[in-house]
């Protein structure tokens, strides 16, 4: 273990502004109720994750409103602005950040989604990223033409004929090309733009660019999806990925499957950033970051959202169930576990969740409530400014992970402690950038520009 | 009387050969802050709304291939002005209408209620090929998809109702939701079951800027006549209130005296590089004064118009300098916070799910 501690001796921390519209927050401390939505809010955010140096905003996308026994969700914040108009309104009042936006290959136009990011990347100066997603459920697809039942398999055939043909229309415009003087013969040199065909499902489209290279030629691109076929996508097309794991030996296990799979693939095994999500929570003392992240967790886990876990499983409402008693001794109504919908992995068997469930909760004298959280720990860092930077150290020097995605507790102002206290002590630990490596999101990530 | 002014900022300029007569290379056309600067100033001289025209690139000879999405780039213009109206132009053919939707009504919360939709219609054979058909379909079905695809955006944007948001501590609810409704639209190129994925526009609805007739009754809140003369203009602008537009605005070509050159010389020299041929707009070619009296005769039948300059970097200077001036109290100024709505006189509309919530309160009252 000693030995892989130190694997990465020099590496980095990047950290990513990832705002996800699902989780609860705080409401009571937020200044006004539509606040999430607010593009002002956002610019406090995003200027905030540009003083700490971050590397990049990161954005989770849902292109439906989750429901919940076949209501709207009502327990979390929910909806989203538009990625990309969002950051092109970010961009104009930032310098260094980039912007990640999270676009699927499933139910997205690839000619439409080629220019939209492209747009963003050359009106930024080259900072934008695309977390190229497939999106898992077909329910998602009731909102859009090209909707129907798409299979996993077909789903990422579609995703490599989508990213061909995004990546071939950005590489389609020849840089340097356009006249550097009103008084040259062509406003751009004769031919250099190029027509781009589809292949497979898309072999119909015929497209040309708009918009040329920008400043580090064309979007970075990231992806999240951890089936077989999805780590393999990420080793052949992706720069970063977005993980689920943050246990640290199930994290550095990850890693180095992701990176023996880039070396298959013909790349070197560091170029690829893994970030995945978390919160942090800090205090003066550990003892007070701890108090703080019990506050907080009580407050954003109130009964309704308690229940409404339970009610997922088994089906049906569940409002008369006390919350700090036991879980149902029914058994799930099956067919209608499909309406709690929008969080990723749902297609468990309700059946057999719910027995493991209360099996549990009988072996460790479990009420819902505490069930519930048990099962929605997730790793998050708690402590003082000084214990969080050492247990970060160690992820990112031992090759565990690369950065994070970092959710706000709050907002706007979620971002202010991390920025004020503890990045100082990530880079008094040389861990964390002092200055920005450039201008785009490429040299931020220390990345290659594409041939 | 009052008239409200609009700018069509793409590119540069409406004339084919603007390029050329351009104040700065042609590699800094998508600067972003050269087209920062250009609408601060437009924004300064009090322009009601700019546009920002959108086409698919054909690969022709000659024409200017750079473009960006005119969404992108009208957000991109939020963060840095006030109180200017963003109206991008977004076609109908082959787009998905969840995006769009969503895409606008973003825009306008980021603007703050400055957004506006100038709906296109474009059905070019390279439209077409783009999104995978191998020819335009018939303008019959196109007509049918505008007119849907406006209708699904409005019901989106109407999906969320104004209060729908009421961050509840106690009962751990964000949403009411059942002020947050399924639109279940079907079109017959496409089906929506919604709702949208953000709370109401700030305006309502995004306010539809669409040509008259282009779309089903009730649809457009601006529409769109054109005419190749001042009377023709008011004709057809008469036509488009007896048939309930809300508010109409024309189209004007407008080249100036400017750049120490005279306008009929400009636009000859501009003209021997590339034509601009003339279509079914009033076009206004001379010294300030007289095309400040053009539109003000306009005025008489429009409620606004879309000025679209020969060569932005040499007619826009004149443009606010001295017909701006020239007209006076006339010109409708849009206020800093202002909404693209108020600038026409426009009422933020009532969702058409809000009578829900008045039978919800008489049920919750017996
Ligand atoms: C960490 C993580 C984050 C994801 N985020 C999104 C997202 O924001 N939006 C989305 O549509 N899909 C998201 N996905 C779903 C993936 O794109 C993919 O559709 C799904 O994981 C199924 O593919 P798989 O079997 O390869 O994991 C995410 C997946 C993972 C693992």
């Amino acid at each position: 273990m000693a030995s892989e501690e130190l694997a990465r001796p020099d590496a980095q921390l990047h950290l990513a502004g990832f705002f996800p519209f699902g989780p609860a927050y705080v409401w009571s401390e937020a200044e006004r109720n539509d606040i999430y939505y607010d593009f002002a809010a956002w610019r406090q955010l995003a200027q905030a994750a540009e003083r700490g140096l971050f590397s990049t905003l990161f954005l989770g996308d849902s292109q439906r409103l989750r429901e919940h026994l076949g209501r709207i969700t009502d327990t979390a914040v929910t909806g989203r602005p538009d990625q990309l108009v969002l950051f092109a309104h970010l961009a104009a009042v930032t310098e260094r950040l980039g912007f990640v936006a999270t676009l699927n290959t499933t139910y997205t136009d690839p000619v439409d989604l080629a220019r939209r990011l492209a747009s963003v990347d050359l009106l930024s100066g080259g900072r934008v990223g695309w977390n190229v997603v497939t999106t898992d459920n077909d329910w998602t697809g009731e909102n859009f033409r090209r909707g129907g039942d798409v299979t996993h398999e077909v789903r990422y055939r579609r995703a490599e004929e989508h990213l061909a043909l995004v990546t071939s229309l950005w590489s389609a415009w020849e840089p340097g090309a356009v006249a550097t003087a009103a008084s040259a013969p062509h406003w751009i040199r004769p031919g250099a733009v190029h027509e781009v065909a589809g292949t497979g499902s898309l072999s119909g489209v015929r497209a040309r660019p708009s918009v040329p290279p920008s400043p580090q030629v064309r979007p970075v691109l990231f992806q999240a999806g951890e089936s077989d076929e999805g780590r393999e996508f990420a080793a052949r097309h992706a720069q970063g990925i977005f993980s689920r794991y943050l246990q640290f030996d199930q994290a550095l296990a990850f890693a180095t499957d992701m990176r023996r799979r880039l070396v298959r693939a013909g790349r070197p095994a560091d170029d690829l950033r893994i970030f995945p999500a978390t919160r942090i929570i800090l205090g003066d003392t550990d003892a007070e970051a701890r108090a703080r992240a019990r506050w907080f967790g009580d407050r954003t886990w109130p009964d309704r959202r308690i229940r409404a876990v339970i009610e997922a499983v088994w089906g049906h409402d569940l409002s008369d169930h006390d919350v700090d008693g036991p879980p149902p001794h029914t058994d799930p109504v099956v067919p209608t576990q499909t309406l709690t919908h929008g969080v990723v992995n749902t297609n468990d068997r309700p059946l057999r969740t719910a027995a493991a469930w209360r099996e549990l909760a009988e072996q460790r004298g479990w009420s819902i409530r505490q069930l519930v959280r048990h099962l929605n720990a997730s790793i998050e860092f708690v402590g003082s400014p000084a214990t969080v930077a050492d247990e970060l150290t160690r992820y990112v020097r031992a090759g565990a992970i690369d950065g994070l995605n970092l959710q706000p507790n709050a907002m706007p102002g979620g971002f202010d402690e991390v920025v004020d206290r503890l990045v100082p002590e990530l880079q008094n630990r040389g861990v964390y950038r002092t200055a920005y490596e450039g201008t785009t999101l490429r040299e931020q990530l220390g990345l290659a520009v594409p041939s | 009387m009052s008239l409200v002014v609009g700018i069509e900022i793409e590119g540069d300029g409406g004339h084919p050969a603007a390029w050329r007569a351009a104040d700065h290379p042609p590699d800094t056309l998508l600067s972003a802050r050269r087209i920062g600067t250009l609408v601060g100033e437009l924004e300064e001289a009090g322009v009601g709304f700019l546009t920002i025209a959108d086409a698919t690139p054909s690969g022709a000879g000659g024409a200017v291939p750079a473009r960006l999405d005119p969404v992108v780039l009208a957000s991109l213009l939020s963060a840095s002005t006030t109180a200017i109206g963003l109206v991008p132009q977004v076609h109908t053919a082959h787009g998905e209408p969840f995006h769009i939707a969503n895409q606008l009504s973003s825009l306008d919360h980021g603007s703050r209620g400055r957004a506006g939709w100038w709906v296109g219609t474009e059905a070019s054979a390279d439209r077409a090929r783009a999104a995978g058909q191998p020819w335009p379909a018939h303008p019959a079905v196109l007509a049918a998809e505008a007119s849907d695809v406006v209708d699904a955006a409005r019901r989106l944007w109407d999906s969320w109702e104004d209060d729908a948001i009421i961050a509840d501590e106690i009962s751990g609810r964000f949403l009411d939701a059942d002020k947050v409704h399924h639109i279940d639209f079907r079109g017959d190129q496409f089906s929506i079951r919604g709702p949208g994925l953000m709370p109401r526009p700030i305006q309502g609805g995004v306010p539809v800027f669409a040509d008259a007739g282009h779309l089903r009754p009730g649809l457009a809140d601006v529409v769109v006549v054109r005419g190749p003369s001042v009377s023709a203009v008011a004709a057809a602008a008469g036509a488009a209130r007896a048939a309930g537009a809300p508010r109409v605005v024309t189209e004007v070509e407008v080249v100036l005296d400017a750049g120490g050159g005279a306008a009929n010389d400009r636009l000859a020299a501009l003209d021997a590089n590339t034509p601009w041929p003339r279509g079914e707009r009033v076009r206004l070619v001379g010294h300030p004064d007289p095309v400040a009296v053009g539109l003000r005769e306009l005025a008489g039948s429009v409620d606004g118009v879309r000025v679209i300059p020969a060569v932005l970097d040499v007619d826009l200077p004149v443009l606010t300098a001295a017909v701006l001036p020239a007209l006076g109290d006339l010109v409708r100024v849009p206020r800093p916070g202002g909404r693209l709505r108020d600038l026409f006189g426009l009422p933020r509309p009532a969702s058409r799910y809000a009578h829900l919530a008045i039978e919800r309160e008489s049920v919750r009252g017996v």
